[in-house]
């Protein structure tokens, strides 16, 4: 494998200053799992890897202001799989973590690395579309916050500045009346990637089964999660029911659509097959929001 | 770069001098010529080259030993007293759970990271737990049953 300097900063300020000073033959390392995956490959040489793991206080979960979720970028698959906050309070997260790779893996992965790998078939970032989440980032010129929503750009591009480091994920409470959920689809019972994943936000009005707020959030299809836009419009204030959902599901669109290349399976597949899940996944939410 | 790192490895201290780029999993089977240890797909994905970590499985093919440094190493080798085999490795034997055996390493340290840490699991939980240890020989049925006769629910 390609030889690299490994510099261990003890403080994010330190590992800024010095992504800064070299930021084009840098790149930071968490566990590094899937960064070792494209070294081995050769396909990119960096000259120094950024080593975070040794930089306290970046592991953690815990509730933040107006009982929002935050999460520190080294918190690993599995502390999130194990944690009764997420069990508790953003289930969703636990949902998708549970089929998330395998324990070798969520036994390392991390969540801030993850995110900022921004796969297209990975299953964290439609979660942290649909969930409204943040990403707190930090690099010499100060700090700045960019919601995850715009936070993908391209298949491993996130709209983080090769000088920026993520410092914090951050989840705003969910509110009363909401459910969440999360599927995916595989051809397997574990160790797969999605083939189609959906993740979905749906919140109620207080007294009626009505469409209050929604988000429908496809992931494995185009190279960064994207919103069903015509099925959230088909669901909005409408009083939602099966028929409903039915329908809304079969709006879904995939004009503008750059559907990525997945060797397991034809585009055709993945059209056909959305609908489906983008149903399913849209009771279990509704079944979660009217369970309170 | 190379560095001077310690670890503990099967509960001895090791000081090696290793470059930065050296995987865990070479560094135990080239280093210290602990070749349980098994290279197969390279990725994270088959679980052969599974050891723990601090008693955690992990897959050593995408660790980079200095990651370790100062840290508590489980190898395969690790397990037996002597001659005595480890009860899982017993049981492994006596289920008939060992075909090519090359799978066998990983899937024991699996199998004993999953009982030291829930000694009641169930078939559901063994299942999920070796869910990243790919067989190719034995189907799974027998290596399942072999971890059963280890746990202590009913």
């Amino acid at each position: 494998m390609i030889q690299f300097d490994l510099i261990r900063p003890q403080s994010i300020e330190e590992a800024c200053d010095f992504l800064n000073e070299n930021v084009e033959e840098s790149k930071i390392k968490a566990a590094g799992i899937s960064l070792l995956i494209l070294l081995k490959q050769n396909l990119f040489r960096p000259k120094y890897l950024i080593n975070l793991e040794g930089i306290p206080g970046l592991r953690y979960i815990k509730e933040g202001n107006n009982g929002s979720l935050c999460l520190g970028p080294l918190t690993t698959h599995r502390d999130v799989e194990t944690s009764p906050v997420i069990a508790h309070n953003v289930y969703i997260l636990k949902e998708m973590v549970l089929d998330l790779g395998s324990v070798q893996v969520r036994n390392r992965g991390t969540v801030g690395g993850c995110l900022c790998h921004s796969e297209p078939l990975s299953d964290v970032p439609p979660v942290m579309v649909a969930l409204g989440g943040e990403a707190k980032c930090v690099s010499v010129l100060g700090k700045r916050t960019i919601p995850f929503a715009d936070f993908f750009l391209d298949y491993y591009e996130t709209a983080l500045r090769p000088s920026e480091i993520l410092t914090e994920i951050t989840i705003p409470k969910i509110p009363p009346r909401t459910g969440c959920a999360y599927i995916k689809h595989t051809l397997r019972k574990a160790m797969d990637k999605p083939y189609v994943a959906v993740a979905v936000y749906l919140q109620l009005e207080n007294q009626e089964p009505v469409c209050r707020d929604v988000r429908v959030v496809l992931g494995a299809i185009g190279p960064t999660p994207f919103r069903a836009r015509q099925v959230e419009q088909a669901l909005l204030k409408q009083r939602i029911n099966e028929s409903v959902i039915d329908s809304a599901a079969e709006q879904m669109s995939f004009d503008g659509i750059d559907i990525v290349y997945d060797m397991r399976c034809p585009e055709e597949y993945k059209k056909d097959v959305s609908p489906v899940i983008i149903k399913r996944a849209i009771k279990t939410a509704l079944n979660r929001a009217v369970a309170g | 770069m190379k560095e001077s790192i310690s670890i503990n490895i099967n509960g001895k201290d090791y000081r090696l001098e290793v470059e930065s780029n050296r995987l865990l999993v070479d560094v135990l089977r080239e280093d210290l010529g602990l070749r349980g240890t098994k290279i197969s797909c390279g990725i994270g994905v088959c679980g052969a080259c599974t050891v723990l970590l601090d008693g955690k499985a992990v897959n050593s093919c995408l660790v980079l030993a200095v990651d370790v440094a100062g840290e508590r190493i489980t190898t395969i080798e690790g397990l037996a007293l002597g001659n005595q085999l480890h009860p899982l490795q017993e049981a492994f034997v006596d289920c008939g759970a060992i075909q090519c055996g090359f799978c066998t390493p990983g899937m024991i340290l699996s199998a004993k990271a999953l009982l030291d840490e829930n000694p009641q699991a169930d078939e559901f939980d063994i299942r999920r737990a070796i869910a990243g240890n790919l067989c190719r020989c034995t189907g799974y049925t027998k290596i399942i049953e072999a971890i059963k006769s280890q746990s202590l629910s009913e």
